[in-house]
C-alpha cells in the first residue's frame, strides 16, 4: 500500500453513516461480472491490505455496514483494476440490477412519478443518513432534478457512483433510449447539497 | 428484546431471499419479471441459460429486445392488463449470439397490496423440438397430400383413359357388330359351355330362325331346330381345329360350314361357325364338270379313231410308207396317246370332284399291284439304266381297296419317279406293314422338288419349275389324282424331297380287321 493510498483510506474511514449489506453485495456482483471471482478475491485482498478486511460472502443483505466500506470497495476496485471514473459510474449504473432490495423496491417503479414519490423511502431503507429529494419533475420538458440533502460531504467516488445508480433507476421507469444524468451541484464543491439533473429524449 | 425480534425477522427475510434465489435458479422454466414500462427487472437462471445473457445484461433492458416481434410484445402486454394473463403465445427469442428460438410465452399480471398493476411475470418455453416436429409433420402432411393429389390426378387420368378405352371398345364393338350383322356369310358364336351367344342376320336367313329364339341355347337344345341339324355335323367332326363341311339345306341351298375355335391366352373360349353360301359355286362346278366330262367323252372317241388309224398306217395296212412318213406318223401317234391320257385324267378328276370315283372295294394283295407296276415300267427302267430295288416283308396282309384306282396311284408315282430320275440313277420301292396300316414307299435320286413349290405338289396342274424345261410331258394331274385316291381309301400320302438329290413319296392304306 502506497502512502497516498494509506492517506486516502484514513480519509475514507472518516465517512459517517451506514448502508445495508445488500448495497455492498451489488458491488461484489458487478466486480464478479467484470472480473470473475478472481477479481472479487483481488478486491478482498486489497481491503485486507488497507487494514479493513471484508469477506463479501459473509455480508448479510439486511444488516447495516459502514458507508465508508462502500467507498473503500470503490477505491480498492479502482486501485486494483486501474479503473477510471467511467468504470465507477458504470458500476453504479449496474448495481441496482442485482440488488435484492431494489428488486423489492421495484414494485414502486410503475411510473416515474410514483417512483420519485417512493424514492426517499427507498433511500431510508438502505442508508441511515441524508434525505433523498426529487425536487422537480417536468415530464413535458423531460427532466428531473434530484437532490441529496442534510448529509456530509460525499467522497467524490460516491458522487460518481450515485450518478450511475440514479441513472439506472431512471432507466427502469423512463421509456427512452437516451437518458442522461449530470451532477449539477456538489457539496465537495461548496454547494449546500448534491444535485443531479436527469434528462431524456 | 425488541432488537432480538428485529434480528430474527431480518434473518428470516435474508433466508427467504436465499430460498427464493435457489428456488428461482432451480426452476427449469425461464421466468422474467417485467415492470409496467416493459423493462426487465429480474430473471432466473433458466432465462440466462436460454438467452446466453447473464442477469446483469438483461435486467434494465426492454423485454422487447430479446424478441423479434416487438409489436407482438405490445399486444401481449395489452392483453395482460386487460385479462390478467396470456398463455401459449408464440414468439421468436433472439439470444445473445443472435440465434432465433421459437418460444411459447405465458405471462401473468403482478399487483401490489393495493391491487395496483406493478408489471408481470413472463414464462418462456422452448418449443424448438415441438416446432420441428410440427414442421416435419406439416412437411410430411404436405408430401403425403402431394402424393395423394398426384395419385388422384393419375387415377383421374387412368379413369379418363379407361373411359376413352371403353368408348373406343364400344365403338369397336359397334363396328364389329355392324360388320357381323352385315356380313354376307352367316356367323354363329358358341361360348365355352356350347351355348349360342351370337347369330348374325345372314345366319338367321340361312337357318330360318330369329336370334331371340336361339340365343343362349345349348347345342343339344338347338338340334331340335331342323336347320341346325346340319350344323351339328360340324361339331361332331372336330371342335379343336378348323373344320369344314358342306351343308345342304332343305331349300336347295348349299352352305359351306366352317368351325373355328376361338382361342384366348391358350384357352378355347368358344367356337365360331361361319356359313358360306356355296350354292352358286357348286352349280358352276357341276356345270364345269359336266362340260369337261362331255368334252372329254366327245374327244376320246375321235382320238381313239385317230389312234387306231395311225397304228394301221404304221403297220403298213394302207400301203408302204417312207421313213420320213413313218417318223411323222409316230410323232402324231405319241401326241394322240398323250391327249388320250390327258382326257383320261380329266375324266378321273371330274369323277373325283363329283365324289363318284371309288366304286369297287375288295381285299387285295398290295405286292401284286407293285409287281404289276414294276413289270409295266421295266423297259424304261432298263433303258435309263436305273438301279432298281424292291423290298418287302415275307408276308403282307391284304388291304381293302379299289384295285384299279390304287394301281393308277402306284403307276403315277412310278411314272414320276422314273421320268424325273436321270440315267444311271436309283429307284427304291418298299412295302412295310404296321399294326393298323400298310405303307408304300418309293424313293428316287431324281431332280427333287424345289422347297418353295413343295406346298403345291398335290394341286391340280402342278409341275415343278425345275422339270418343265427338261421333261415336257406330263399333265400335272397325276399327284392330284393319287392324293384323292389314297385319301378316299382313308389313307395318307406325303413326301420328302431335296432339289437335285431326289424325292421319296409315301402313302399308307388302313388295314381292315374285317377282311
Amino acid at each position: 500500500m502506497t502512502e497516498e493510498e494509506k492517506q486516502e483510506v484514513i480519509e475514507i474511514m472518516k465517512i459517517p453513516g451506514n448502508v445495508r449489506g445488500a448495497i455492498l453485495q451489488t458491488l461484489a456482483d458487478y466486480i464478479r461480472y467484470k472480473k470473475k471471482n478472481e477479481g472479487v478475491k483481488m478486491v478482498e485482498e486489497k481491503l485486507r491490505e488497507f487494514g479493513h478486511p471484508l469477506k463479501f460472502e459473509e455480508i448479510k443483505p439486511l444488516s447495516w455496514y459502514p458507508e465508508s466500506t462502500t467507498v473503500l470497495i470503490l477505491f480498492a476496485s479502482k486501485e486494483v483494476f486501474n479503473w477510471a471514473d467511467d468504470d465507477i459510474f458504470e458500476m453504479g449504473n449496474f448495481t441496482p440490477k442485482s440488488s435484492f432490495i431494489v428488486t423489492m423496491f421495484i414494485k414502486h417503479f410503475v411510473s416515474l412519478k410514483k417512483t420519485l414519490e417512493q424514492s426517499n423511502i427507498h433511500w431510508r431503507k438502505n442508508l441511515d443518513f441524508g434525505e433523498f429529494e426529487p425536487t422537480e419533475l417536468n415530464e413535458k420538458e423531460k427532466y428531473i432534478v434530484l437532490r441529496i440533502k442534510g448529509v456530509y460531504k460525499f467522497h467524490r467516488l460516491l458522487c460518481i457512483y450515485h450518478g450511475g445508480y440514479f441513472l439506472r433507476v431512471a432507466q427502469f421507469v423512463i421509456k427512452s433510449k437516451k437518458i442522461t444524468i449530470e451532477e449539477t451541484k456538489c457539496m465537495l464543491k461548496g454547494a449546500p447539497y448534491h444535485e443531479y439533473l436527469v434528462r431524456w429524449e | 428484546m425488541e432488537e432480538d425480534k428485529f434480528k430474527i425477522a431480518r434473518e428470516d427475510v435474508e433466508d427467504l431471499e436465499i430460498y427464493i434465489k435457489e428456488f428461482s435458479d432451480f426452476l427449469p422454466l425461464a421466468v422474467c419479471s417485467v415492470n409496467p414500462v416493459g423493462v426487465i427487472i429480474n430473471v432466473n437462471k433458466a432465462t440466462e441459460d436460454l438467452t446466453n445473457y447473464i442477469s446483469l445484461e438483461l435486467v434494465g433492458e426492454s423485454v422487447s429486445t430479446i424478441f423479434s416481434d416487438k409489436k407482438k410484445i405490445e399486444e401481449i402486454e395489452k392483453e395482460i392488463t386487460e385479462k390478467g394473463s396470456v398463455h401459449g403465445k408464440e414468439l421468436i427469442l433472439i439470444t445473445k449470439d443472435k440465434k432465433e428460438i421459437p418460444m411459447s410465452v405465458s405471462a401473468s399480471m403482478r399487483k401490489d397490496r393495493e391491487g395496483n398493476y406493478i408489471g408481470y411475470f413472463i414464462g418462456l418455453t422452448n418449443i424448438t423440438e415441438l416446432k420441428k416436429f410440427q414442421e416435419d409433420l406439416e412437411k410430411k402432411v404436405k408430401e403425403r397430400t402431394k402424393e395423394l393429389e398426384d395419385s388422384k390426378k393419375s387415377l383421374i387420368k387412368m379413369l379418363e383413359d379407361v373411359k376413352e378405352a371403353q368408348e373406343n371398345a364400344e365403338e369397336e364393338k359397334n363396328k364389329t357388330l355392324a360388320i357381323i350383322t352385315n356380313f354376307t356369310d352367316g356367323l354363329l358364336v358358341f361360348d365355352r359351355e356350347g351355348k349360342l351367344s351370337l347369330i348374325n342376320y345372314q345366319a338367321e336367313l340361312f337357318l330360318g330362325v330369329k336370334s331371340q329364339d336361339v340365343i343362349d341355347k345349348s347345342i343339344s337344345e338347338l338340334k331340335d331346330i331342323p336347320a341346325f341339324n346340319s350344323i351339328m355335323k360340324i361339331f361332331k367332326k372336330d371342335t379343336k381345329n378348323v373344320s369344314k363341311q358342306e351343308l345342304p339345306l332343305e331349300n336347295g341351298q348349299i352352305l359351306e360350314g366352317s368351325t373355328i375355335p376361338i382361342i384366348r391366352k391358350g384357352q378355347n373360349i368358344g367356337n365360331l361357325v361361319v356359313l358360306h353360301n356355296i350354292t352358286r359355286e357348286k352349280a358352276i362346278e357341276t356345270m364345269k364338270s359336266d362340260f369337261v366330262s362331255l368334252t372329254a367323252h366327245q374327244l376320246r372317241t375321235p382320238l381313239s379313231a385317230i389312234k387306231w388309224t395311225l397304228k394301221l398306217l404304221l403297220k403298213g395296212d394302207f400301203g408302204k410308207i417312207t421313213k420320213d412318213q413313218k417318223e411323222f406318223i409316230e410323232r402324231m401317234s405319241r401326241s394322240t396317246e398323250r391327249m388320250i391320257l390327258l382326257i383320261g385324267d380329266l375324266l378321273n378328276i371330274t369323277k373325283i370332284e363329283e365324289g363318284r370315283y371309288i366304286f369297287d372295294m375288295a381285299p387285295t394283295d398290295m405286292e401284286t399291284i407293285v409287281l404289276s407296276a414294276i413289270s409295266l415300267y421295266k423297259v424304261p427302267i432298263e433303258k435309263k439304266k436305273i438301279e432298281f430295288t424292291f423290298k418287302k416283308p415275307k408276308k403282307l396282309p391284304k388291304v381293302k381297296m379299289d384295285v384299279e384306282k390304287i394301281k393308277l396311284a402306284v403307276q403315277n408315282l412310278f411314272d414320276n419317279a422314273i421320268k424325273y430320275t436321270h440315267s444311271k440313277g436309283s429307284l427304291q420301292v418298299e412295302l412295310s406293314c404296321g399294326t393298323n396300316e400298310l405303307e408304300f414307299k418309293i424313293k428316287d435320286s431324281g431332280m427333287g422338288i424345289p422347297k418353295s413349290q413343295q406346298e403345291r405338289v398335290f394341286s391340280k396342274f402342278f409341275r415343278g419349275a425345275n422339270v418343265t424345261k427338261i421333261v415336257t410331258e406330263g399333265t400335272g394331274l397325276g399327284l392330284f389324282i393319287t392324293k384323292n385316291i389314297i385319301e378316299a381309301h382313308g389313307g395318307k400320302i406325303w413326301f420328302e424331297s431335296e432339289e437335285n438329290k431326289g424325292t421319296t413319296f409315301y402313302f399308307t392304306l388302313p388295314l381292315s380287321k374285317n377282311i
